[in-house]
This record gives C-alpha cells, sequence and structure tokens, in this order.
C-alpha cells in the first residue's frame, strides 16, 4: 500500500511525507521501548528521555492527523484507504508509546530485585522477542512486504501466550513477592507493545475494515 | 515517457488549448458588441452610469455564474466592443469581487450540522465577504469622488503601452483573430448569436480551464499548502497569489481551505492573508483576456481590478485596527448563525442575490 506511493510519482503529495513521518515514529517508539526496558529491568535511569521521546511522538501523531486532513481535503478521490490506515497507524504507534512510559512509571514505583529474579528473566524474554518487531514492521511498512507483516502478527500471537503464561505463573506463585504485581503488569504492558505493532503490520495485509485484527 | 509524465503533458496542452479558445471568445464578445452599432452601446453606457447599479450588477452576475473571472472578463470584452466605459466598469469589477465570495460561504454550508465546526467554517469564509464590502465600502466613493482607480489604470496602461506592452500582447491578438472572423461570419455576423456563443464558450472555457487547472495544481500543490499557510502572512498571501493564478479561480483557492478552518487545523488569522492574496491573484484572468482584445481600454480595466485589490489591502491590512474588522464581523456573524443556522441562509440570500437584485430594480 505504501510502497506504491513512495515509489509512484505521488512524492509530491503529503501522504509521502506523512508516511515517512509515521516511519520515523516507529523508529522513536523503538527506541522508547529500549529505553522504558531499560529502566525497568536494568535500573537505568532514562525517565527523562522517554518523556522527550514521548512529547515528540504526540507531536508527529498531530502532524501526520494534519497532513491526512489536508490531502483529503484536497484531494478527496485519492488514496482513501491508505489515509484512512495511517490515521489508525499513528494511533497505534502513540499508544505503544503511552505503554512504554506505563514500563517507566512502573519501575519508578516498585523497587524490582531485578538481579536474581526469574520473573526478570522472563521478561528480558519478552523484551528480545518484541525488540526486532519494531525494524520488521518498518520495513514491512515501507516495502509493503506482507511476508514480513504477516511474520511480525505470527511473531506476536507467540508473544501472547509468551505473556499469558508468564501471568499466569506470577498469579498463582504462592510464594509471591512484592515484585509479583509489577511484574505482571510489565508482562501486561510488554504484550500490549507487541499487540499495537501487530496492529500497524496488519495493515500491510488485511483490507481496511479488518485493520488491527487477525489477518483475513 | 511515464505515465504520470505523460499525463501532465496533455494536461498541460489541454490547458493551453482551453486558454486559446477563452481569449477567442472574449474576441469574440467584443465583436458582437460592435457588430449590435452604437444604440445599444449608448443604452448600456447609460445604464452603468450609475456606480451602485454598476457594483450591484456585478454583485449578482458573479454570485449567478459562480465566477469573477466570468464578469470581469464580460467587463473586459464590452469595454473592448465600446458597449462599456473604464467608469461603469469599475464598480462592476468591484461588485465582481464581491459576488465570488459567495461560493466559499456555500461550501461552508457543508458543516452546517455541525455546529462548532460550522462556527469556524462560516467565519473562515466570510471573513473574504466582510474585506470585500469594506474595500468597496472605501474605494467606491473615494473612486467616484476622486476618479483615483480610473487615473492610476490609465497611467498604468499607457506606460505599459510606452514599453512596448501590447506589442509584446501582439501575438495573442494575431493568433485568435482569424478565428474570430471565421466565427462572425459563420454566425452571418449576427450580433446576438455571436454574443450568445462567445457567453458560452468563455463560460464553458471558463469552468473547463479552472477544473484542468485545479486538476494539474492542487496535487501538487498540497506540500506547499501545508507549509506556507502555517507560515507567516507575507508567505501565505505571496502563496494564495501564486496558488490562484495558477488555478485561475480565487473562488476555488478560498473555497478548499474552508474545511481546514471547520476542523480548526487553520486560523482565521491563518487564512486571511491567504484570501486577500487570492483577491490579487484572480485579476490575472482578467488581464490575459484585455491583452488578447489588443484594446488599451481593456487593459485600463484589467489594471484597475488588479489596483482595487492592491489598495484595498494597502488600506486594510497594515493598520491592526482596520484589519481586525473583517475578523470580527466574520466572528460576529458566526456568532449569531450559531444560535440559528438560518441566519447564515438569510446572510447568503440578502447579500448576494436579494440586495442586488432590488436595487438594480430601483436604480436602474
Amino acid at each position: 500500500m505504501f510502497k506504491e506511493i513512495i515509489q509512484t510519482g505521488k512524492r509530491t503529495t503529503l501522504l509521502y511525507d506523512a508516511i515517512y513521518e509515521v516511519l520515523g515514529m516507529l523508529g522513536r517508539a523503538e527506541r522508547m521501548f529500549g529505553l522504558a526496558c531499560g529502566n525497568l529491568l536494568e535500573n537505568e535511569d532514562n525517565s527523562a528521555e522517554v518523556q522527550r521521546e514521548d512529547r515528540e511522538i504526540n507531536t508527529v501523531e498531530r502532524i501526520v492527523r494534519r497532513m491526512i486532513f489536508e490531502h483529503l481535503t484536497l484531494n478527496p478521490q485519492q488514496d482513501l484507504p491508505t489515509s484512512l490506515s495511517l490515521l489508525i497507524i499513528v494511533h497505534d504507534i502513540e499508544r505503544s508509546g503511552d505503554y512504554a512510559k506505563s514500563l517507566i512509571e512502573l519501575s519508578e514505583w516498585a523497587n524490582l530485585d531485578r538481579s536474581a529474579s526469574i520473573h526478570a528473566d522472563s521478561c528480558r524474554a519478552l523484551q528480545r522477542a518484541i525488540a526486532p518487531l519494531f525494524s520488521q514492521v518498518i520495513e514491512a511498512l515501507r516495502d509493503s512486504n506482507t511476508d514480513l507483516a504477516r511474520g511480525v502478527m505470527r511473531q506476536h500471537e507467540a508473544i501472547k501466550e509468551q505473556s499469558s503464561a508468564l501471568i499466569e505463573q506470577l498469579v498463582k506463585d504462592d510464594g509471591r513477592s512484592n515484585d509479583t504485581v509489577p511484574f505482571a503488569l510489565a508482562a501486561r504492558f510488554l504484550r500490549r507493545i507487541s499487540a499495537h505493532l501487530s496492529n500497524v503490520a496488519s495493515s500491510v495485509v488485511n483490507p481496511f475494515d479488518r485493520l488491527s485484527g487477525k489477518e483475513a | 515517457m511515464k505515465r504520470d509524465t505523460l499525463q501532465l503533458w496533455l494536461q498541460i496542452i489541454g490547458l493551453v488549448l482551453i486558454l486559446y479558445i477563452f481569449l477567442v471568445s472574449i474576441g469574440l464578445l467584443g465583436g458582437s458588441f460592435k457588430l449590435f452599432g452604437k444604440d445599444l452601446a449608448k443604452q448600456l453606457i447609460e445604464m452603468t452610469s450609475n456606480p451602485l447599479v454598476g457594483l450591484f450588477a456585478g454583485i449578482l452576475a458573479t454570485t449567478l455564474a459562480q465566477s469573477s473571472s466570468t464578469t470581469s472578463s464580460i467587463a473586459v470584452g464590452m469595454v473592448a466592443g465600446g458597449a462599456l466605459t473604464i467608469e461603469g466598469a469599475i464598480p462592476v469589477i468591484m461588485g465582481a469581487n464581491i459576488g465570488t465570495s459567495v461560493t466559499n460561504t456555500l461550501v461552508s454550508m457543508g458543516h452546517i450540522t455541525r455546529k462548532e465546526e460550522f462556527k469556524r467554517a462560516l467565519a473562515g469564509a466570510t471573513v473574504h465577504d466582510f474585506f470585500n464590502l469594506i474595500a468597496v465600502l472605501i474605494l467606491l466613493p473615494l473612486e467616484i469622488a476622486t476618479g483615483y482607480l480610473q487615473h492610476l489604470s490609465e497611467k498604468t496602461a499607457a506606460l505599459f503601452q510606452g514599453m512596448g506592452g501590447m506589442k509584446f500582447a501582439n501575438p495573442l491578438k494575431t493568433i485568435t483573430e482569424p478565428v474570430i472572423k471565421w466565427l462572425i461570419e459563420l454566425l452571418g455576423a449576427n450580433p446576438v448569436a455571436c454574443l450568445v456563443v462567445a457567453l458560452i464558450i468563455m463560460y464553458l472555457a471558463l469552468k473547463f480551464l479552472v477544473d484542468l487547472a485545479r486538476g494539474v495544481v492542487v496535487q501538487r500543490a498540497e506540500r506547499y499548502l501545508h507549509k506556507y499557510l502555517f507560515d507567516a502572512a507575507p508567505t501565505a498571501m505571496l502563496f494564495g497569489i501564486v496558488l490562484t493564478i495558477m488555478v485561475q479561480s480565487s473562488s476555488i483557492t478560498t473555497s478548499m481551505i474552508v474545511p481546514l478552518i471547520g476542523a480548526g487545523i487553520l486560523t482565521l488569522e491563518q487564512v486571511f492573508p491567504f484570501t486577500l492574496g487570492a483577491n490579487i491573484g484572480t485579476t490575472v484572468t482578467a488581464m490575459l483576456a484585455s491583452l488578447a482584445t489588443g484594446n488599451i481600454a481593456a487593459v485600463t480595466v484589467a489594471f484597475a481590478h488588479l489596483f482595487f485589490n492592491v489598495t484595498g489591502i494597502a488600506i486594510v491590512y497594515p493598520i491592526s485596527q482596520i484589519r481586525q474588522l473583517p475578523l470580527k464581523m466574520a466572528r460576529g456573524l458566526a456568532e449569531v448563525t450559531s444560535r440559528s443556522r438560518v441566519y447564515a441562509f438569510v446572510y447568503v440570500i440578502c447579500v448576494f442575490y436579494l440586495i442586488p437584485l432590488l436595487l438594480i430594480l430601483v436604480w436602474r
């Protein structure tokens, strides 16, 4: 969907600019994710940087909405599905940024035992599974690569199961510690980030009415 | 050659062809008034000797044709054909300026079901109306009292002629004249037939010219619109001039930003200089038409159109208190219509149709 606009003679349209803003937004979300996980799982202090990136993402979301509105006002008959998809995609990216911010808040509220915790390791495993999805989604969108997009959606299904298993384990754990709730929440937030990335990837393979869902 | 490039070239060739047909229609219009003879010319000149009749005729003609270019081109053609004096044409041109702003006001009605959106859209559309009304309220009495527009335009047209401007424009006349003569012969030199055919061709040519120009320009202009409308006022004004020259219609350029104002993406302050630029840009059509006639009086009228808009901006825009007037009036009307949206229809019908029609009937 985006490949045609990037490669064909539509470089003068705002839609072309909006696509690049969205790809840049995904890059920022990836950076936010890395910083937030560093805060939560490696005891780093990235809070200020994450807040800054979040503000940037919110600004870009507004810019993209404005661009799409202007494009549709001037050329209402052109690229309607792509324009509407972009509006949904920017919202998904913005939400993934919000969950990264929630991970930061979590690390500020809870005094987590990061070193010897089996739960921290499980969250690290989730982080490792989610991190490559960002670049895959960027590539899938830019090149309209359906195989890569389907791969992201499949990986999300695996991450979802992994996250559910961890939450179930935490809930059933008899020897609950102070870390149980924060790690359960962290697993949930990580799963939501993965879900939003899967939603973005779905725009490459699904028709407009099935966006943010499983493959049609 | 890529498909898009080929399509662009075809559109440009189409534009040149339609522009040629438009210029032929102006020549035919002038020719038809010459065929009518001196009696009709005398009657028409007498009728427009009352500047208020000319003004309201300009408003009414433009609101009915939804195009100020049509009215100003007809005025230019009539001046070239000796059926209208420069003095009589100036109020008609002023009326055309007011009448052209009805289109974006009608476009703002598309937002009528959403109260806040409609309030913003109507204010954004009517700021153009109120600026044009204020400009006429100031400049028409000034013109009647001093004839400054006529003098300035005559001097500029003479200067233009002195610099060889008319010789420069001669090829336009040379390439249109054989077709005009052929059409007059084809129509049996019947003045009524020539006039009707000229008006039909002119209306259709302008319609296709604007549609085609819109297709060529607007898609390519959206990035510039995004950039320059959010920029400083002079840049937005310059953008309004350039875009309107390219699209050949201020109705199109001012109407296309109404949804953006309705959505709250653009503010009234941001669009105001853009609409003023559109006022200047739209004068180019009459200028082209006048050059094709090769008649110095017609060129004078086209200059008068340009100078009227330039002086209007020079008086209203630089002083903050005066500049705020059209903005306040537009916001005031939007506030009133937000209480009852019927007032919006009352405003359009009275200002653009009913009052001009009644006053023409009373004063003619």
